[in-house]
């Protein structure tokens, strides 16, 4: 009875601990809930949160240094929105239009799976490229958040739809 | 990998990811993730050239390449790396979490 009793308590507290969230301020008026990871990891510029099977990272998008031939500064949310959102590209720069749609093309993602929406006046933009890999950008006044996922759709969704207003 | 093949990698990677990979270690995991993103690149006309075939799954490339042929591949990209760039960075944005993982040993 007595080990019964201890299994039962060992089986609560271990389940209870995966719903823990953790949370990563972005911003003044941005944060993100995610769920406790088996370890963190911090790059110098990025933070990597890994689980046993999926994974995603954080990084700010640098205009000056995401192609090190071309300085996209004063140019990179229109470059962000013209990834996931085609009809975007017509306002770029014939140059970017084409820069936008190589990066898009590379990243492979599903049409159907892209979402675009905002949090307060945040900007959200999340795709899905069928396999393993998501994309998350967020559009903020002063900054560009670079979500990667190493996972599946539904993880994509767990990590954009915790994006809240702080 | 010699000195020059380690810089010729870490050359190519900074024109992919940023100033960030002076921090990365240069080793067989990073070796095999480059070769396995060149190969994903297929649509990059030309970049394929680089990749020598076949090349049997679940194999590491580093140890299954001959020491001669990864020197060559290791030069081709990073002295052509300007011409594929803008071709290999949308797919290297779907590999990211990949090498910064290899990056911190994780």
């Amino acid at each position: 009875m007595e080990n019964t009793l201890r299994a039962l308590l060992f089986t609560i507290l271990l389940s209870s601990s995966s719903v823990f969230a953790d949370n990563l301020i972005l911003s003044t008026k941005l944060s993100l809930e995610y769920p406790s990871p088996i370890v963190l990891g911090h790059g110098g510029t990025y933070l990597l949160v890994k689980y046993k099977n999926w994974s995603f990272s954080h990084e700010h998008f640098d205009p000056k240094t995401f192609y090190q031939q071309i300085d996209l500064t004063g140019l990179e949310k229109d470059f962000v929105r013209a990834i996931f959102d085609h009809t975007q590209r017509t306002k770029l720069p014939e140059w970017l239009s084409v820069v936008s749609r190589e990066f898009s093309e590379g990243l492979n993602l599903d049409p159907k799976s892209i979402e675009i929406f905002k949090v307060g006046n945040a900007e959200i933009f999340t795709g899905h490229d069928k396999k393993n890999h998501g994309q998350i950008y967020i559009i903020e006044d002063l900054v560009i958040h670079q979500i990667s996922i190493s996972g599946t759709k539904k993880e994509l969704d767990l990590i954009a739809k915790n994006i809240k207003e702080r | 990998m010699n000195l020059h093949e380690r810089q010729d990698l870490k050359d190519f990677l900074i024109s992919l990811y940023g100033p960030k990979v002076n921090k990365w270690p240069m080793n067989e995991q990073m070796f095999n993730l480059t070769y396995e993103l060149v190969a994903l690149s297929g649509r990059c006309s030309g970049v394929m050239d680089f990749v020598p075939r076949p090349m049997p799954y679940g194999v590491s490339p580093m140890r299954y390449l001959k020491k001669e042929l990864r020197g060559i591949f290791l030069r081709s990209i990073s002295k052509n790396k300007k011409q594929y760039i803008i071709c290999l960075r949308g797919v290297s944005a779907g590999m990211a979490n990949k090498f910064k993982e290899a990056a911190l040993g994780m």
